[in-house]
């Protein structure tokens, strides 16, 4: 893996503020774009502005092929078969997708049960807290054991017979712990067969392999823009059959197949679930974002991760007053740190780092107030980083953390 | 929400040269207008500024960046304290100069005002009562904030020892700035005895009163206490020997001509009557027209002097050469050493009276030195 010709492909990377160059570690919160995919979109606009499945002059058909393709290359990306990637805005629509959808078919009923954990991030929260005030379902949340890992002892004994559904993220975003997706999917199978299978990997498809067959989750959700793609563009893998049998999420174009004044026909997959215009450039541009990740291959991101998270523990460890949370073991954790300091809030750290050193942190609640707000009422920091980050940039944010941490403590 | 007012008025004012200001101008107005609605305030301004601002210092000085981060909240309530003490000032001061013309109000020692160039003072100076106007705002922008704190339910975790030193201290402030401004400050024990040597005097020099009175011809104070005193000296005929200093009050534009005027008045022999026509017929700074042109002024006083007889040749040849100038200087210098504050004070055997409102102030004391004597 070439960092450097990897960097050049960034060129926001070279941007500076205060004579110093940008250091980007708030990768889990979205990622930069490289030229290709930059170049993806605007060859859309510049080359084939049509729109999809409804002319039949060339850009017409230049365009529908270039995104079709791009579902071809995101489902070989996860292992999926092509029908079963359905392009959504991002990770929280694919959620809301899948909660709309089985809420109109009256799936969930009175007494039943939902099961997910406290670090979950709020997309995977707020649609089963809707369910719990409109369907009466109750709302399980299981816990993390020593180490912050998954208490898979409790995971267990929520899962029930009237479990409608699991729903946990592969990587969190941030306490970092990766769960074990394949043997949590084997324990909610043998518990409760028909129990739904939900996997948030918007975490960890950009950033480790992920296969959903060996997985064999019913869906797996992730987002576009924090895998080099562009905003406004994610996907939802969801099993062929199950897709079939859904009831649609909007209704409207494109999602048909044939329309009478008082029915329709749904269109085939994946398209029965992208009514109206869908995001035509962002699609094909993370098409090419998944042939760049490709190219470099996901293994060699996980372990140019590992080796940066590596570092970035031992340093943190190193500055007086600042404490980690997340798994000890890398091969437990993504590429993400989450920590506070004793004296300093995570805002205050944030700030002083982009204002002192253009480094980009990111503070707060992460959009998983329950678990940071278990570790930290005001909220903490978070680091994470991608492929464009090098050995030397953590170096200098820890070498600017403990700066900042000693002069302002 | 303290940062917020100042930054809401530096912003503002940098905001009209600069549109780079403009977006933390609306930003400050967003969180002060929450906080004035009750809500609370969103936009986490002073918090990004304080960063913002202790970065930029740090890069400069280290021990400089630390102490502004850890006591922004102090340092936003001392400016905005200073900002509303200023904004007070500047509006009294456009009230003063709108009515009397000048910044400082009809018996004003001082003489600085910003607003009209021609009135700077070589020194600027405070007074002791704008000195402890200021001091008061100030403490009590402290003592709210302290308070605010111990009320609150939220900013439990807030009360240190730190903040109940400092809550005291602002508390124990503001109520040493309202005594000195209420009680202490400007009282007339404060002013000591007038120099009144080589001055005229009316009446018995043998009397057992001596009354004299510090006035400044363009003060409508003194104005109006002027029916009292010729009441007072008529009841009390024989009785007393008044004596009158002028004390021309710097922060008026005309009063040392008026005050020269009366020596050149005084080399005819005929001081107490030009004193009289003056006061008649004011040169009075609350009137508009008066301060227009120093020659309007100077032709008021020869027609004062007219209408008692002067040889107006000798008095307008007297005004125009300045001869007495420094005379008027040395009384002036006389009073501000005495530490008069305002005019008309009046001496009753030593005894001071500031500005009395009735006749029955200066005749108390009258008949109680009288019965001393008898």
């Amino acid at each position: 893996m070439d960092i450097e010709s990897i960097r050049k492909d960034f060129p926001i990377l070279e941007n500076k503020a205060n004579g110093k160059k940008l250091i980007y570690l708030d990768n889990a919160a979205t990622s930069l774009r490289p030229k290709q995919v930059i170049d993806a979109e605007l060859n859309y606009y510049n080359n084939c502005n049509a729109n999809i499945h409804r002319g039949l002059h060339r850009m017409s058909e230049d365009a529908s092929e270039l995104y079709e393709e791009a579902h071809k290359k995101v489902a070989s990306f996860v292992n999926a078969g092509p029908e079963e990637i359905i392009f959504t805005r991002n990770a929280t629509e694919s959620m809301n997708l899948i909660m709309y959808s089985f809420f109109a078919s009256g799936y969930f009923k009175r007494g039943d049960n939902i099961v997910i954990s406290l670090a979950e991030h709020h997309a995977n929260i707020l649609p089963w807290q809707f369910l719990e005030r409109k369907a009466g379902v109750e709302l399980r949340v299981c816990g993390f054991a020593k180490e912050f890992g998954l208490d898979y002892g409790m995971l267990e004994s929520l899962v029930d017979g009237k479990t409608k559904l699991l729903g946990i993220a592969h990587a969190h975003n941030t306490i970092a712990t990766i769960n074990d997706v394949e043997k949590i999917g084997k324990m909610l199978k043998k518990k409760n067969k028909d129990s739904l299978y939900l996997v948030d990997a918007a975490q960890s498809v950009p950033h480790m392999p992920v296969d959903v067959r060996k997985i064999n989750c019913d869906f797996l959700v992730f987002s576009g823009h924090k895998m080099l793609a562009p905003t406004g563009i994610g996907a939802l893998y969801g099993k062929k059959e199950l897709l079939e049998k859904m009831e649609p999420f909007l209704y409207g174009g494109d999602m048909i197949k044939d329309v009478k004044m008082h029915s329709a026909e749904w269109n085939d997959l994946p398209y029965k679930f992208e009514a109206g215009t869908p995001a035509i450039a962002q699609g094909i541009a993370l098409g090419a974002a998944v042939g760049y990740l490709k190219k470099i291959g996901v293994n060699e991101v996980r372990k140019h991760e590992k080796q940066l998270t590596k570092i970035a523990l031992e340093k943190l460890a190193g500055i007086k007053g600042i404490t980690v949370y997340g798994p000890e073991d890398i091969e437990k954790r993504c590429g993400i740190v989450l920590f506070g300091h004793e004296k300093l809030s995570a805002h205050e750290m944030a700030g002083l780092l982009d204002k002192m050193h253009n480094i980009a942190i990111r503070s707060g609640m992460h959009c998983a107030q329950p678990m940071v707000e278990s570790l930290d009422k005001k909220g903490l920091a978070r680091a994470s980083f991608y492929i464009y980050n090098t050995e030397e940039e953590i170096e200098t944010f820890s070498e600017a953390l403990k700066e900042v941490t000693t002069v302002f403590r | 929400m303290v940062f917020c007012i100042v930054g809401l008025v530096i912003f503002g004012i940098l905001g009209i040269f600069s549109a780079k200001y403009r977006g933390f101008a609306k930003e400050a107005f967003r969180c002060v207008f929450q906080t004035m609605t009750l809500r609370k305030c969103t936009t986490g301004f002073d918090e990004k500024m304080r960063i913002r601002i202790s970065a930029k210092l740090a890069e400069k000085n280290n021990f400089l960046g630390k102490i502004v981060f850890t006591h922004f909240q102090e340092i936003s309530l001392l400016f905005a304290a200073l900002t509303i003490a200023s904004l007070f000032m500047v509006g009294l001061g456009a009230y003063n100069l709108a009515l009397y013309g000048n910044c400082n109000g009809p018996s004003a020692i001082s003489s600085f005002c910003a607003f009209s160039p021609e009135t700077y003072a070589k020194v600027l100076t405070i007074d002791r009562s704008e000195f402890f106007i200021i001091l008061g705002i100030i403490s009590f922008f402290f003592s709210a904030y302290y308070l605010s704190i111990f009320i609150s339910k939220e900013a439990l975790e807030k009360k240190k020892i730190k903040n109940k030193v400092l809550g005291i201290v602002s508390v124990a402030l503001l109520l040493f700035s309202g005594y000195n401004f209420f009680f202490y400050q400007n009282s007339p024990s404060s002013i000591k005895m007038v120099n009144t040597e080589g001055l005229l005097s009316k009446g018995n020099a043998d009397a057992p009163i001596k009354m004299i009175e510090v006035g400044c011809f363009t003060c409508p104070y003194t104005q109006q206490t002027e029916p009292m005193v010729s009441e007072i000296l008529k009841a009390y005929e024989g009785k007393i020997n008044f004596t009158f200093k002028v004390f021309p009050l710097p922060a008026h534009k005309y009063s040392e001509i008026a005050a020269e005027a009366s020596a050149c008045a005084e080399e005819q022999g005929k001081f107490w009557e030009f004193k009289d026509a003056l006061f008649q017929e004011q040169l009075q700074c609350s009137l508009p027209e008066h301060n227009a042109q120093s020659n309007d002024l100077k032709a008021k006083a020869i027609s004062a002097a007219k209408s008692i007889g002067l040889d107006l040749n000798q008095f307008s040849e007297c005004l125009e050469s300045g001869k007495y100038r420094a005379f008027i200087e040395k009384q002036k210098q006389d009073c501000i050493a005495a530490g008069i504050y305002g005019t008309p004070t009046f001496y009753i055997n030593g005894k001071v009276v500031v500005a009395p409102k009735t006749k029955e102030e200066l005749t108390s004391i009258i008949d109680g030195e009288l019965k001393k004597v008898s």
